[in-house]
């Protein structure tokens, strides 16, 4: 399956708009558990870190960038990979170690980027890819470009030096960047109420002088709206905001995780809030979709999820033969 | 007195100058390197030549600008970043160390970093300990970065043209006290590149083979110099590029000469040095040699303040000498 | 459509293997919830519970309680209507895409390895002696013995200053050696001698199988003209290298013997040789020289007669492959030209 980048527009606008909205939530979370499966067989190497639940915030985000928009995410950067267009066999192929994976089987599920699409990559580092970001958003400026930079992060790295560090360039040089903060309240087992004196996360801002502001980061319209208005302050120069999405991660941690620091109630609750089904159940009431339409826009995202791993699985493995050309880019003369 | 006589922040800021006329991507940041021109004077003038936009004063975030210098260069630019004292590199090691370095590689090759990191190293100014590392083996075993220490103008103005056109990062490490002073020769006008992972033969001769690196390669020219006055003929090589090292002239001086000694001044204790010894040692070479190889370096301690334990906490003109002079003489 | 699910021991953690089932929380026919505990499992790092993927109805349970099951095996099934996204791949696939996990060879950087050093090197350490590479690598190529240099190096360590001349000149015994094989032969020009050539289709097998297939045949050969030989034994002489330059070993009768055990003595000798003990009596009593030329891809036009030796014999390799050249001198004081002719026929259809 290759790259399909979104039609930027508010999932509510048009039927077009909401099944792309709902196709794009079911493709991340069929690949979430796919990804859950193949990693309890046995089949992937390392950890695994998923985002099943958080679909909303890299969906809704993403549905306000165009191509050259660029992003950095996380070591939970599936989600973010392919609401950015990123193509699903790639994705898996990599994770399997395969050669046409995204990073050649070198980089694993942390480290993937896609240029075509202006991912620059997922981060092992909490916070590594934040003054990326701002980087990249410098480039932006003094290129003269129009495009924005989102950095994708979690609740935990608010507290990392590099976020401080880069927020305040990116406030000091008005510099067009967008931190959105997914507050998914847990770091591995530290809860958000541990971590931080602040009620609102978002307050960070005011420390270095732009706006924060926090939604409900399982509310898809919701993150859509504000993420736009970032947009457009970012693009006419006006600098950075800083966006948290209060979410919500069902599973634990990575996959060693005991889920001991939640309870099942805490657990139970949150599944009654998923975003797909939220959005699924408003976009059918607003009559943008018919049921049918939603079941087969599930299916599809299945099929598309089962099509890529079958796929991958076959693909030829990594050969460590090209190990050594790989570090450095070849110097043109 | 010949103008071209340039001192090596004279070279160095020449050097980044054509590179910002050739190109509009070349730009530099930093701690005061602006109005101010440099801690050490090496920016200089560049502000008022290419301005606030091209020439960035930077609050005191290595962490911050570092990681942002290395996000500019994946988007298409070709940052300068001048750290004050290369002991603050440390503050943005995660940036350097696990991002710059490994991101080429990571993605498997479809972004890539083409930064530079300059900065002023080394001890001799009563900065002390936090103030005065030599530190190029940190980044020396690093895989992804290309590490440079020139020993004076001609090859500093030279090889920082070639680190600017590397498509890698590369770590710039600059002694502090050869700043302010000129080289053994003018320093050519144009913008001839040097190229990084080439040794140079600074001076021929055949009874022993000196490598040396940064300021211990002009304190080796000097003992040469007296030791050619009592017989003893001394081939010296500077690396330049630490990494990636080129090896061969030195195997083949070692051959010929029979006799190595590697001066640096980072402490002794698994220094970058030893990687030419176990080269050397692991190649054919090996039977080439007539007498054990010596090692001189900094003691294994930090940087001590007084100027009479600064001075001898790392080599000197007169330790390099000795050393030399007992290898010819007592290995025949 | 309904959907048969295996339910797989997981892996939880990146180091685990297997898992030990603890307990069902169902049997067989329950209706299920998605995210209803289905069983428990112990590993050395955690313990978890195995949640139902979706609605379901519980098939079948395939594991018992206390059963230690590798993960991706199957625990027990569920029926359900939720197409459940799980893969079931056959080994091969699955193996595939495991491989480049298993096969952890580390990629490891070969260094060279050094010019080994055959000095002498006494197992006590307070006897062992202590030189610098150029000196052992020197040493070892002129067959040196450091044990009888005196080190005046620092740490008594002999240096290059303490080899001396000797370092730069071969050892006295090549000299010998090579001066009594050249003053015998500086006897040769005086001998009336007459040289023959002759191809043979024949390629060359193993090396000591051909020496003795080449001194059986040659004795043979000569053996069929008692009237050319001075007595009823034949020692061929056959040159190989040996430590000091050449050796010229006799083999006594080597037709007589069975080949295999000619075959044994050929390699026996070649040892002995390159390690400067050819046996004495094994230096005399030889009638005929035979100079196998072929290792170095040579062949000669005349070969050296020794004096006292009737005949001299050069195997050698020809233009065309697969033949060999051989030439035939002979001390016409013994044999004629016809004689020589002759021998060189039969000595090729014994080969």
């Amino acid at each position: 399956m290759g790259t399909e980048t979104l039609i930027a527009g508010h999932p509510f606008s048009s039927s077009t708009h909401a099944s792309q909205a709902l196709l794009v939530m079911n493709r991340i979370r069929k690949f979430e558990e796919a990804v859950e499966d193949l990693f309890g067989r046995g089949m992937m190497h390392g950890t695994m870190h998923l985002s099943i639940g958080q679909e909303a915030c890299a969906t809704g985000v993403c549905l306000n960038l165009e191509i050259t928009d660029q992003i950095t995410s996380t070591h939970r950067g599936h989600g973010h990979c392919i609401a950015k267009g990123a193509d699903l066999t790639r994705m898996i192929a990599e994770l399997l170690g395969k050669e046409i994976g995204y990073c050649g089987g070198r980089g694993g599920s942390m480290h993937i980027a896609d240029v075509a699409t202006g991912n620059l990559g997922a981060n092992g580092i909490v916070a590594g890819g934040i003054p990326i970001a701002v980087g990249a958003a410098l480039a932006a400026k003094m290129m003269k470009k129009t495009n924005v930079v989102v950095s994708f992060f979690g609740d935990g790295a608010l507290n990392e030096g590099a976020f401080h560090e880069a927020a305040n360039l990116a406030a000091i040089w008005s510099l067009p960047v967008i931190f959105v903060c997914e507050n998914n309240h847990y770091g591995m087992s530290s809860s958000t109420e541990k971590a931080f004196a602040l009620e609102k996360l978002s307050d960070r801002a005011l420390g270095y002088g732009f706006p924060g502001v926090t939604v409900d980061g399982n509310d898809l319209a919701a993150v859509y709206e504000v993420t736009q208005s970032a947009v457009e302050r970012a693009r006419s120069g006006q600098g950075p905001t800083l966006i948290e999405l209060e979410t919500y991660r069902y599973k634990g941690h990575s996959r060693s995780d005991k889920n001991l620091y939640r309870t099942k109630e805490e657990i139970d609750d949150a599944k009654t809030r998923d975003p797909i089904q939220r959005f699924r159940s408003k976009a059918i009431e607003m009559k943008l979709l018919t049921e049918e339409e939603a079941e087969s826009i599930e299916k599809t995202a299945t099929d598309d999820v089962i099509a890529a791993v079958n796929e991958a699985v076959k693909a030829k493995a990594a050969d460590p033969a090209g190990l050594m050309d790989a570090v450095f880019k070849k110097v043109s003369l | 007195m010949n103008d071209r006589m340039l001192t090596m922040a004279d070279a160095l800021r020449e050097a980044m100058g054509i590179a910002m006329e050739e190109r509009q991507e070349v730009f530099i940041l930093g701690e005061d390197i602006g109005i101010y021109g440099g801690a050490f004077g090496v920016t200089g003038d560049l502000y008022h030549r290419f301005g606030a936009d091209r020439v960035l004063d930077t609050p005191i975030s290595e962490l911050g600008f570092v990681g942002t210098a290395v996000g500019a260069a994946l988007a298409g630019m070709r940052p300068i970043v001048e750290i004050q004292f290369s002991d603050f590199t440390a503050q943005a090691m995660d940036q350097i160390a696990n991002q710059a370095a490994k991101i080429h590689f990571m993605v498997g090759g479809g972004l890539h970093v083409p930064l530079v990191l300059r900065a002023a190293s080394g001890s001799g100014t009563g900065a002390a300990a936090q103030h005065s590392q030599s530190l190029e083996t940190w980044f020396a075993n690093i895989p992804g970065l290309k590490v440079v220490m020139p020993s004076n103008p001609t090859d500093a103005k030279g090889l920082l043209l070639s680190a600017i056109d590397d498509p890698n990062p590369v770590i710039f490490l600059e002694h502090k006290l050869l700043y302010k002073i000129p080289g053994r020769e003018a320093v050519p006008e144009g913008a001839e590149r040097i190229p990084l992972g080439v040794s140079k033969v600074v001076r021929p001769g055949k009874d022993i083979t000196i490598v040396a690196t940064g300021i211990m390669v002009n304190r080796c020219f000097e003992a040469a110099e007296k030791l050619m006055s009592e017989g003893i003929s001394v081939e010296l090589i500077d690396p330049r590029t630490i990494s990636p090292l080129d090896i061969n002239p030195i195997l083949q001086s070692v051959d010929r000469t029979g006799r190595l000694m590697v001066v640096q001044e980072a402490p002794e204790h698994a220094g970058f040095l030893n990687e030419v010894i176990a080269q050397v040692t692991t190649s054919g070479s090996f039977g080439s040699l007539i007498a054990p190889i010596v090692r001189l370096a900094g003691m294994n301690i930090p940087i001590p303040y007084a100027p009479q334990l600064e001075r001898a906490a790392v080599p000197q003109i007169e330790n390099i000498e000795a050393a030399a002079r007992a290898a010819v003489r007592e290995w025949r | 459509m309904s959907f048969l699910y295996p339910v797989v021991m997981p892996k939880m953690s990146m180091t685990m293997e297997t898992g030990e089932l603890l307990v069902f929380h169902c049997k067989v026919g329950d209706v299920v919830k998605a995210g209803d505990v289905l069983f428990e499992v112990m590993t050395d790092k955690i313990d978890m519970e195995v949640e139902s993927p979706a609605d379901a109805v519980v098939k079948e349970l395939l594991q018992a309680p206390g059963a230690v099951v590798p993960i991706g095996q199957p625990v027990m099934t569920l029926i359900t209507e939720t197409q459940v996204m799980a893969f079931d791949f056959d080994g091969e696939a699955a193996a595939d895409s495991i491989e480049s996990i298993e096969s952890s060879e580390s990629l490891v950087v070969e260094a060279e390895i050094p010019v080994a050093s055959e000095s002498t090197v006494a197992q006590d350490p307070s006897t062992q002696i202590k030189a610098v590479p150029k000196v052992r690598s020197i040493a070892a190529q002129k067959g040196i013995d450091l044990s009888s240099i005196t080190p005046t190096g620092p740490e008594e360590t002999i240096m290059m200053a303490d080899l001396g001349a000797s370092a730069y000149a071969h050892t006295d015994r090549q000299i010998a050696n090579r001066n009594l094989i050249a003053s015998g032969l500086a006897k040769t020009r005086e001998i009336p001698q007459a040289s023959f050539e002759r191809y043979v289709n024949r390629t060359i097998g193993e090396s000591a199988q051909w020496h003795a297939t080449l001194l059986s045949s040659w004795a043979n050969t000569l053996r069929s003209r008692p009237d050319l030989l001075s007595g009823s034994d034949i020692g061929v002489a056959m040159i190989i290298r040996s430590k000091h330059g050449s050796a010229l070993p006799v083999f006594k009768n080597p037709d007589l013997m069975p080949i295999e055990e000619l075959k044994s003595l050929v390699l026996q000798t070649t040892e002995l040789a390159m390690t400067g003990k050819v046996p004495v009596h094994m230096l005399n009593g030889a009638t005929t020289t035979i100079f196998d030329l072929t290792s170095f891809s040579m062949s000669s036009p005349t070969p050296l007669l020794f004096p006292t030796h009737i005949t001299s014999l050069t195997v050698g390799s020809s233009e065309v492959s697969s033949s060999l050249k051989l030439a035939l001198t002979i001390d016409l004081r013994t044999c004629d030209f016809y004689d020589g002719a002759q021998l060189l026929e039969q000595l090729v259809s014994k080969m």
